[in-house]
């Protein structure tokens, strides 16, 4: 469902993406690991669609339609969602006006409150990445894009975490988790796992490659 | 008269800050004894609530014409609300006029001149009147001017909070409206003084406002103007005599079309220990030309000042000028201001975009957001109706 041909994407005219070709099939979850500065976020913002990530050529398809240009809202309502790694605080404007749907509340463990408060305002590292995925489960996506939604946080948040990549299998999402966490990885039991660094797919295979990459920041 | 004729009409030539206005380019007409048609609706766009279920007292103003005033039964004996013609009659309110209100310009002159209409408003000491008083000034004549003096006392340790609901009926496209409020809270006392504004894109405006207060007073300002006007110059004065006293003037300013906002405050701390806060959130749309002043003036030991203002460009047409004064005369006072100007961020756009929220609905939220009543001191049906009347301008945004 997800086919990306030879892309390549800068940002501020510096090259961070440098010819990655990737398939991603419906339900299947896929963990993105490789070391800091390598392209694991840039090709989940390329895919979301964000502006400043500039494709400069190469293809995104996504169920056969040609989504390169589209722009990010054209993308979100295609069924494409992410939980950002920083997300900005937007003040003023509170999570219930962006998650119209609460019901994922409990899955992710977020309290009623929760939903008046300012968005990523003053909100630990926790409780960010719940917010964040609460969001994309209230989306019901078709491709949930989930970068780095354990770091920086605590164990109670790793089980909710758990818990939404479960809820996204049941809604037959395909799922894109980068982490540097190999007991999460091994946690979630991904389909596949695809290994990035200098802007380049360099490895890909099951959960036993694990056992022969080198965890230490650069994941090879 | 309290002032001599000749040096009112010597007045009569000078303007203060802001564009001139020629007085004999608008005539004065009477108002109605009767409600003009389609004047709820415009009220109910200012926040008046002609049902009274949720208001302690009401007083209306027609043109020059007091049309209604009325004090809701539970409230009797609670406060007194009047014309202040009506009230001059009946006492001798001398120490309030033009006290709070400096006599100085052109607009405070001609108020004196032109017998003005507008509202007395007192709370008797230590009543707490918790539903809100509401007054509204309708302008229904085209080409026409609305001529107030406004006076409020709230007695030593009462508490009281005010709607006033500014409106000029579509008919009356061309019009000038010059208030001098002047406010006075004895010790201990407590009032939130909220201004909802809906002028026409032709509508002067001209508000000459003051406030005195005394010990342990409290008084707050909410100012909210989401509608485009031709021009409104405002800087009202707020005196903090008493100690401890505290003031904080707040407003949410939403430029649009080719308005002329020229807004702000002046919070003077004479009092050892009073506090002072002016707050200002601008929307700068189309091609308005929004100028916010704001000055805090420390006369006095241990007090303390804050000025913020932000402003949102929304238009490379548009013009936003923030001007913070801060100045003291104590050396323990403390006082600080921020301010900026800033364009939608690209960042936290396209945020709410990557949630399925179109570009105009995310821009929508954004500006709503920007012009947050959450920290206004509102009740919580005020809060309500402020924000409806947002929503309401952001449709079509």
């Amino acid at each position: 469902m997800l086919k990306i041909e030879d892309l390549h994407v800068s940002v501020n005219g510096r090259k961070i993406i440098n010819g990655v070709n990737f398939t991603a099939e419906d339900g299947k979850v896929y963990v993105i690991l490789g070391k800091n500065g390598g392209g694991k976020t840039s090709l989940l913002m390329s895919i979301m669609g964000i502006p400043k990530y500039k494709i400069e050529s190469g293809k995104i398809l996504f169920n056969d339609t040609d989504i390169t240009n589209l722009g990010v809202y054209e993308r979100a309502k295609m069924g494409i969602a992410m939980a950002f790694q920083r997300p900005p605080v937007v003040n003023g404007v509170k999570l219930i006006d962006v998650v119209r749907n609460p019901m994922f509340s409990d899955v992710v463990g977020v309290p009623d409150s929760f939903f008046e408060r300012d968005l990523n305002s003053g909100l630990s590292g926790g409780e960010t990445k719940r917010s964040e995925l609460l969001q994309v489960l209230s989306m019901r996506p078709k491709l949930a894009l989930l970068d780095e939604p354990d770091s920086g946080v605590d164990i109670d948040s790793i089980k909710y975490i758990l818990n939404a990549i479960n809820e996204l299998r049941k809604m037959n999402a395909t799922v894109m988790v980068v982490t540097h966490n190999i007991g999460v990885v091994k946690s979630i039991g991904p389909d596949e796992i695809v290994v990035i660094g200098d802007g380049r797919i360099i490895r890909r295979g099951g959960v036993d490659i694990l056992n022969n990459i080198n965890f230490n920041g650069d994941g090879q | 008269m309290k002032f001599d004729r000749k040096y009112l009409e010597s007045l009569l030539s000078v303007n203060p800050i802001g564009n001139d206005i020629d007085f004999s380019t608008f005539e004065m007409p009477s108002g109605t004894n009767d409600l003009p048609a389609g004047a709820e609706d415009d009220m109910k766009k200012v926040g008046i609530d002609l049902s009274e279920n949720n208001r302690s007292a009401t007083f209306i103003q027609n043109n020059e014409a007091s049309l209604y005033k009325n004090i809701n039964k539970v409230f009797n004996g609670k406060l007194e609300i009047m014309p202040l013609r009506d009230a001059m009659k009946k006492y001798d309110i001398d120490r309030y006029y033009f006290n709070a209100v400096e006599m100085k310009d052109k607009f405070t002159a001609f108020s004196e001149l032109n017998n003005p209409g507008g509202y007395f408003l007192r709370v008797f000491a230590g009543e707490n009147v918790e539903i809100p008083i509401q007054a509204c000034f309708l302008i229904s004549t085209n080409n026409s001017i609305q001529n107030v003096h406004n006076i409020i006392i709230i007695e030593e340790g009462a508490s009281a909070q005010i709607i006033n609901g500014c409106t000029a009926q579509y008919k009356a496209k061309r019009t000038l409206h010059v208030a001098v409020t002047e406010i006075y809270l004895e010790k201990g006392s407590k009032f939130i003084y909220n201004m909802i504004h809906n002028w026409s894109s032709e509508s002067y405006v001209r508000p000459r406002t003051g406030v005195v207060l005394a010990d342990d007073a409290k008084f707050v300002s909410n100012y909210v103007t989401l509608y485009p006007i031709k021009d409104i110059q405002t800087f009202p004065t707020v005196r903090c005599d008493g100690a401890n006293s505290s003031a904080t003037l707040r407003s949410i300013v939403y430029g649009r079309a080719k308005s002329m906002l020229d807004l702000g405050g002046r919070i003077i701390l004479n009092g050892v220990g009073s506090r002072g806060e002016i707050i200002s959130h601008n929307v700068v749309a189309d091609e308005s030309n929004n100028i916010t002043r704001s000055e805090i003036i420390s006369n006095a030991p241990k007090t303390k000042g804050h000025i913020e203002c932000r402003a949102l460009m929304a238009s490379d047409n548009a013009k936003m000028k923030t001007i913070p004064v801060l100045e003291s005369s104590s050396k323990d006072a403390e006082l600080t201001h921020e301010a900026s100007i800033g364009k939608i961020d690209e960042e936290q756009l396209n945020y709410l975009m990557s949630r399925g929220i179109s570009e105009d609905d995310a821009v929508a939220l954004m500006v709503r957001g920007f012009l947050d009543v959450d920290e206004m001191e509102l009740t919580p049906y005020l809060k309500k109706s402020v924000k409806e009347l947002i929503d309401k301008t952001m449709e079509g945004f």
